[in-house]
């Protein structure tokens, strides 16, 4: 981590969900650093919690059930939760751009690629449509869509999901954003294709000089691309840390069983490693540490209470009693 | 599987179904506040002679179109005849059309949907092309031709709207049961040797019931104001027999001497088309979400 | 599209062809003889013969029914009976009336059901979401002629605002089409409504969103458009059940439109008359249908390139 100002600094973000079967604790007190030109990677399994932290950074969260509880989210030292709704709508598109996990159904069916891509430019740019029109094209042809005059006049289903999932990263980027916020991007691609289009956003991120959240469940996709790692279970951060680091020597159970259950080429293994049990429901959390029910080396502290998160040596940040003896403190919600 | 074993299968899966079903149609307090509507209305029609105040026929003539009063609810029609009364025995006209015509439409339409949809081909051409010509013509057009051509009566109008119908549903019938026939079990049943009528009747028809439940729950409504419309035009249930439609129409005549006698039928037609259009929205959410432009 | 245009046409065709099939064959299985209706009763057997034989009502019916046929493409469906004119000259003339109703009908309709329905969703679980409901269900299940007799009662006699009948000044184009697009006005709120909220809660309005775009943008844009396909699709239904329906709001407000053409002919039994009142109102719906499907490409891309689905 470095001492510059990073470019997005998240403190203590609580999002929860009121439902009729309780709160769910979508997003629990977490905090991490978005550094200037660098790409974070959030990790875990569905329902830990990743995609809720990228809508929360756009409020983007459903209200109702959805609310941002508590917590800051500043973008170059401004409180983007503070923000009215339309200085949001500015931030939305123009300095943060997203990318969703469906290429298949988050473009708009009824529009050509063209008039979704200018939609952005139009909004955040003051620019006739002429020039918009320009720019979508061009837009196009950097994200590597073979003739780009004739793609603008498409539409969406006469695109293939690895083209529309460009499509998506030219729409995010129209507006030179600082931060491209990518919800597992690939995940819906087949794997060739998921590569072509993480080295796509490797290589605009260099361009551009934005930084980049990376959301997914593989870990694989995260080693290709993160500088820093932030590992997410129940809506909690699990260990946060410089990717290498953390990859070669995870310091969470959760995180060391995440890296197990990657398929690895090399090794002849027989059968995949599979992290048993499943992740606890989000409204009813197991007392102590929230992954103790699948823990491997579960004592019978974890049971009782939650761990806190804390840093080692180096500075990474690990929550478990394995690491450290601090405990959570109590809730402001309990 | 045995074909046996296959349909025990299918079965648990609908008991399990319809269980959930009427689990969340419980919750519903609207349908439910529907359905003792409609229960009661079913009662009083069955029992319209112990409840109405007057036998149906009765005439009043002291009191001759008069507004409503202690010995007269609703008020009287032109002949002095208490038009609670008729109220009360034109229910039994309203509940019976959507009974019979109904039971008309679902027959034709499961019938000839089923067909089109099981065969396809040419067949599902040429029952789709039939389907398409009877839905060209306006509902209620149609059913006053038909009644032109079966001449008027209670029985000629069950058949007019029971023939009227019957699209709607063979369409819906049709796209389901094309869907059904890839199904494993259809392939089974077909695979041992079962008859096309018998895997029709035993295994397709099972499987729509849910939508044929909704999709008749919807259409009752209709058939009612469609006997309504009738009665009111002169074409359909011919006095004395009391219909609300033809309470309607002769209360038209009336409109300055005794306002309320067109109002109170018109109330009843109402609450009844209301009662079974909420309860068939609640059957579709419980049941058939599906068919939610319907 | 071309392939998906003449697919079209010939079904609409082979529909048409249907119509007039069904519409001939219901008013000639009636009993009794049109020409002794016709006559009264007051001529001889020779006499009503003689004029079956001149009106060619002796020949076997497929001969009957391909010269009906043969003139109706012609649009010509004989004289009346009893009005002794072109029964076309009749229905044009009714349906400049009907069809000027209908239209407003169908303005009222789309404009009022459409907007509240648009507002439902957009204010969802809120109380004008409630009250838009609660109205329109209960519009649902209000037939348009107890509602026009209400109108009737209320802004005619009561209120004196607007006359009860005829179509003399404009405003007496009010209450019909208030009281026959009610109905249709209140389903179209509920389709919209549904269809809207459908389309919210699709992944390219969570899109729109991260965009910039704001709240009434994603609605009147991104949702609006999709929404408006299943809307387009209740179209040529509506227009088949407007056409339906005002033959029972002519009667009320004695409008000489072609429903209450119909249903007089119905009457009298001038069988002319209802055969060509049939077959041109399931015409006009058959036509504004094929018209429809084609402008589905309008706002359904995937249509433009490849033709509907089989419905």
């Amino acid at each position: 981590m470095t001492d510059k100002q990073p470019l997005l600094k998240v403190r203590n973000l609580c999002t929860y969900f009121y439902t009729d079967e309780g709160i769910v604790y979508a997003l629990d007190d977490v905090s991490f650093d978005v550094a200037r030109g660098q790409t974070l990677g959030i990790v875990g399994e569905s329902g830990s919690g990743k995609s809720v932290t990228a809508l929360s950074i756009m409020r983007l969260v459903q209200t109702p059930p959805g609310r941002i509880v508590s917590g800051t989210v500043e973008l170059l030292g401004d409180d983007i939760l503070k923000k009215s709704k339309k200085e949001m709508k500015q931030i939305r598109g123009g300095k943060i751009g997203m990318i969703f996990q469906e290429p298949m159904t988050s473009l708009n069916p009824v529009y050509t690629v063209g008039n979704q891509i200018m939609e952005s430019i139009l909004l955040h740019g003051d620019c006739d449509r002429k020039q918009a029109r320009e720019r979508a094209i061009e837009m196009l042809r950097l994200v590597g869509i073979p003739l780009p005059e004739k793609r603008f006049g498409e539409y969406p289903h006469q695109l293939s999901g690895g083209m529309r999932q460009r499509v998506m990263i030219a729409i995010a980027l129209s507006c030179n954003p600082q931060l491209l916020i990518c919800d597992e991007p690939t995940t819906a691609l087949d794997v060739t294709i998921q590569a072509q289009i993480l080295e796509l956003i490797n290589e605009l991120k260099q361009k551009t000089g934005a930084s980049v959240i990376m959301i997914t469940h593989d870990l694989g996709v995260i080693s290709r691309v993160a500088d820093e790692v932030l590992v997410m279970y129940a809506g909690k951060a699990m260990e946060y840390g410089s990717a290498r680091d953390v990859f070669t020597q995870p310091r969470h159970p959760y995180t060391a069983a995440l890296l197990k259950s990657i398929p690895n080429l090399e090794d002849d293994v027989e059968r995949l490693h599979v992290i048993e049990g499943m992740v606890p429901s989000l409204s009813k959390r197991p007392a102590g540490c929230l992954f103790n029910p699948r823990c491997k080396h579960v004592m019978p502290v974890c049971r009782e209470k939650r761990p806190a998160l804390t840093a080692g040596p180096d500075g990474r940040l690990v929550r478990c009693f394995l690491q450290s003896d601090a405990i959570e403190k109590e809730e402001a919600h309990a | 599987m045995s074909i046996k074993a296959n349909a025990n299968v299918q079965d648990a899966a609908y008991t399990s179904f319809y269980h959930d079903a009427f689990v969340r149609l419980k919750k519903d307090k609207v349908a439910i506040a529907c359905l003792v509507f409609i229960v009661l209305l079913i009662l009083v029609a069955i029992f319209a002679p112990l409840i109405a105040p007057y036998e149906e026929g009765y005439q009043d003539t002291s009191a001759i179109l008069e507004g409503p009063s202690s010995k007269h609810w609703l008020g009287t029609d032109e002949f002095g005849r208490d038009i609670l009364t008729r109220i009360i025995y034109g229910s039994r006209i309203s509940l019976s059309v959507g009974l019979i015509a109904e039971a008309i439409a679902v027959t034709i339409g499961v019938f000839l949907g089923a067909l089109a949809g099981y065969y396809g081909g040419k067949i599902d051409a040429v029952i789709s092309r039939i389907i398409e010509v009877f839905a060209s013509f306006p509902h209620i057009l149609f059913a006053i031709v038909i009644m032109f051509v079966l001449g008027t009566g209670v029985i000629n109008v069950f058949l007019a709207i029971g023939f009227v119908g019957w699209t709607g549903i063979a369409r819906i019938i049709r796209a389901q049961v094309m869907q059904l026939k890839e199904k494993e079990f259809v392939e089974a049943a077909r695979a041992s040797g079962g008859s096309d009528l018998k895997i029709i009747l035993r295994h397709l028809i099972p499987n729509c019931l849910s939508t044929i439940i909704v999709v008749v729950t919807m259409a009752i409504p209709s058939d009612i104001m469609y006997e309504a419309s009738l009665s009111f035009l002169g074409l359909g249930v011919q006095p004395p027999v009391s219909s609300w439609g033809e309470m309607i129409s002769m209360a038209r005549k009336y409109l300055r001497t005794n306002p309320t006698y067109s109002v109170f039928p018109g109330i009843a037609l109402v609450l009844t088309v209301l009662a079974f259009n909420l309860l068939g929205d609640a059957l579709r959410d419980a049941l058939d979400p599906k068919l939610k432009n319907l | 599209m071309l392939k998906f245009t003449l697919r079209r046409l010939y079904q609409t065709v082979i529909v048409l062809l249907g119509v007039t099939l069904v519409t001939f064959i219901m008013v000639n299985v009636v009993p009794g003889d049109p020409v002794a209706v016709m006559l009264q009763k007051k001529a001889d057997d020779a006499t009503i013969n003689r004029i079956r034989e001149q009106m060619g009502l002796n020949d076997p019916l497929p001969a009957q029914y391909f010269r009906f046929l043969t003139n109706a493409v012609t649009g010509d469906f004989g004289n009346s009976y009893f009005q002794k004119k072109p029964v076309m000259e009749l229905i044009l003339r009714a349906f400049s009336v009907t069809g000027t109703l209908a239209v407003l009908v169908l303005a009222f309709a789309i404009i009022l059901g459409v907007l509240m329905g648009t507002l439902a969703a957009v204010f969802r679980g809120k109380w004008v979401d409630r009250v838009i409901m609660m109205i329109s269900t209960l519009g649902m299940a209000a037939p348009s002629f107890w509602l026009a007799i209400i109108l009737q009662l209320v802004f005619g006699l009561t209120l004196k605002w607007l006359p009860i009948s005829g179509l003399r000044q404009p405003s007496a184009y009010i209450m019909p089409s208030v009281a026959l697009g009610m109905i249709y006005a209140a389903s179209l709120a509920r389709l919209t409504r549904t269809n809207i909220l459908d389309a919210m809660n699709q992944d390219y309005i969570r899109t729109a969103r991260s965009k910039g775009v704001g709240e009434f943008f994603v609605v009147a844009k991104h949702a609006f458009k999709n929404a408006g396909i299943p809307i387009l699709t209740y179209l040529g239904t509506l227009i088949k059940s407007i056409l339906g329906g005002s033959v029972l709001v002519e009667t009320i407000f004695s409008i000489n439109g072609l429903g209450r053409l119909l249903v007089e002919a119905i009457m009298k039994r001038d069988i002319p008359i209802i055969q060509g009142c049939t077959v041109y109102i399931a015409s006009v719906f058959v036509i504004a249908n094929l018209l429809i499907d084609l402008t589905y490409g309008l706002f359904d891309p995937r249509i433009r390139v490849a033709g509907p689905a089989k419905r």
